[in-house]
């Protein structure tokens, strides 16, 4: 598939949920081969966002470009999306988990899901039902860090965890980042413990965009991303 | 579908199914409670004069019904479970994902259907032999036992993509038609209550087969094509009006 510059291009993009806007004229642009910081408060449109991406949900006004396409299930196939407050299969093991992404997901890589697994200590007969909420979330990690598609969407990916688990899933993250060339999207409130991770953000408000661009630019001008996301969302 | 997708997706709805199933201890209390009053009554009862056999054959109008539901929680299962998003954003056409939940649960229609009719004919059995009633008795059953399984598998496909769309239909923008298509569950799922109404009316002597009026058999298509736009309209429903 031919990379553009940018990976992911939003213009105007509104999604309704009744009469309330979930999206509302969002426009933004994501460049390609970096990892991006999805931010804003809770009800400001981010899960809607990925799960546009994802083609779950299709924009009522608006066009959304992954890699020069409108999303759907033809686009999926190069998508790695882990969806916010999912839950895993209760009566699978790991390893049926592990062989659910080997024969479903494209890009799979069965060799280094287990050595996901291993590292996240997951016995492959562990069962899902019995795990922890961390646990099952690392496997859940697993299922998307262990395919080599372009795109890797994490919506929430810390929610509820405990710190440990938390701290193995970010040194998970930026293992698979330097190994990988993919455009990356984490939706996320844990923002000190993430903020090193990220290379762009785009700030998210009552479904439109409060500010994008680079990290790196963004700190010169406003200070760090927790700095900005308080002076954009607090009061 | 050449990829074996289909065939593990199939799979894999099966298993958790007969997990979860596994689990349930209680059924097999109540399945076991049922069967020993079941036997009981026939005991006491089941050699009368006015007793027939073919009566036990009325459990059937009751297995539409679960049929629907079968398909129905299939799909609901994945937003119940929370995987939705998993199973949602496969790389696969939606006709795809739910063509192997309509097949699942045809599968687990198939053993329920099979289940109970063993059910039945245990009892039937058992009656036979205690009354000591002869085999002749029972020819006639196996013929009525076959036109209820051929009018359930008849409309099983009605049946299942109803239960399918009802399942999409909740989850979406369209959920205020979720009442309407509850009322068209009520009474389609009424679709065996006039054949257990002609079977036992049915006059000593008569050819089994006969006690289906032939438009009972005409309408079966009409069942068919029904299943299909029901099948269709499931597939708009998850391609394009979901609410998350």
């Amino acid at each position: 598939m031919a990379m553009s510059v940018e990976a992911i291009v939003g213009e105007r993009l509104v999604k309704r949920y009744g009469k309330r806007p979930a999206l509302n004229g969002l426009s933004f642009t994501i460049p390609a081969h970096r990892v991006t910081a999805v931010l804003g408060p809770n009800g400001a449109g981010k899960s809607t966002l990925m799960r546009m991406i994802a083609g779950m949900v299709v924009p009522d006004d608006g066009e959304l470009k992954v890699f020069g396409q409108s999303p759907g299930w033809k686009l999926n196939p190069s998508i790695a999306y882990l969806p916010d407050r999912a839950r895993w299969y209760g009566s699978h093991t790991v390893s049926d988990a592990l062989e659910w992404g080997e024969r479903l997901l494209p890009g799979f890589d069965r060799d280094r899901a287990y050595d996901l697994a291993r590292d996240f200590k997951l016995d492959s007969q562990m069962q899902v039902s019995g795990m922890s909420k961390g646990q099952e979330a690392r496997l859940m990690l697993i299922l998307c860090l262990a395919r080599d598609v372009p795109l890797l969407l994490l919506d929430e990916p810390f929610s509820g965890i405990d710190m440990i688990s938390r701290e193995k899933i970010v040194a998970a993250l930026i293992d698979s980042f330097s190994e990988r060339k993919q455009t990356v999207l984490i939706s996320t409130h844990e923002i000190a413990e993430t903020e090193g991770l990220f290379d762009y953000a785009v700030f998210i408000r009552e479904g439109r965009t409060a500010l994008f661009g680079s990290v790196e630019e963004l700190r010169e001008r406003q200070g760090s991303i927790q700095d900005i996301y308080r002076k954009l969302f607090e009061g | 579908m050449s990829d074996g997708t289909f065939l593990y997706l199939v799979r894999h709805e099966g298993q958790s199914s007969v997990r979860k199933f596994l689990k349930t201890k209680w059924f097999w209390v109540y399945a076991g409670a049922v069967l020993l009053l079941a036997a009981a009554a026939l005991t006491v009862w089941g050699g009368a004069a006015q007793f027939q056999a073919r009566y036990l054959f009325s459990f059937t109008f009751i297995l539409p019904y679960f049929t629907a539901m079968l398909a129905f929680r299939t799909l609901l299962g994945e937003w119940k479970n929370g995987t939705v998003g998993w199973w949602i954003t496969l790389p696969y056409p939606r006709v795809r994902l739910l063509s192997a939940k309509l097949v699942a649960a045809f599968l687990q229609a198939l053993a329920l259907y099979a289940a109970c009719f063993a059910f039945i004919t245990l009892l039937i059995l058992y009656n036979a032999g205690i009354h000591g009633l002869g085999a002749s008795s029972l020819s006639d059953l196996w013929v009525t036992e076959s036109i209820f399984i051929v009018m359930l598998l008849g409309i099983a496909p009605f049946m299942l993509t109803l239960g399918l769309l009802l399942g999409a239909v909740t989850q979406s923008n369209w959920s205020p038609a979720t009442p309407l298509l509850w009322m068209v569950f009520g009474l389609s799922g009424n679709a065996l209550s006039w054949l257990t109404g002609a079977v036992f009316s049915q006059q000593p002597g008569t050819a089994a087969f006969d006690a289906v009026p032939r438009w009972g058999y005409a309408m079966l298509p009409v069942y068919w094509a029904a299943a299909a736009l029901c099948f269709l309209g499931a597939v708009r429903v998850l391609s394009r009006h979901l609410k998350f």
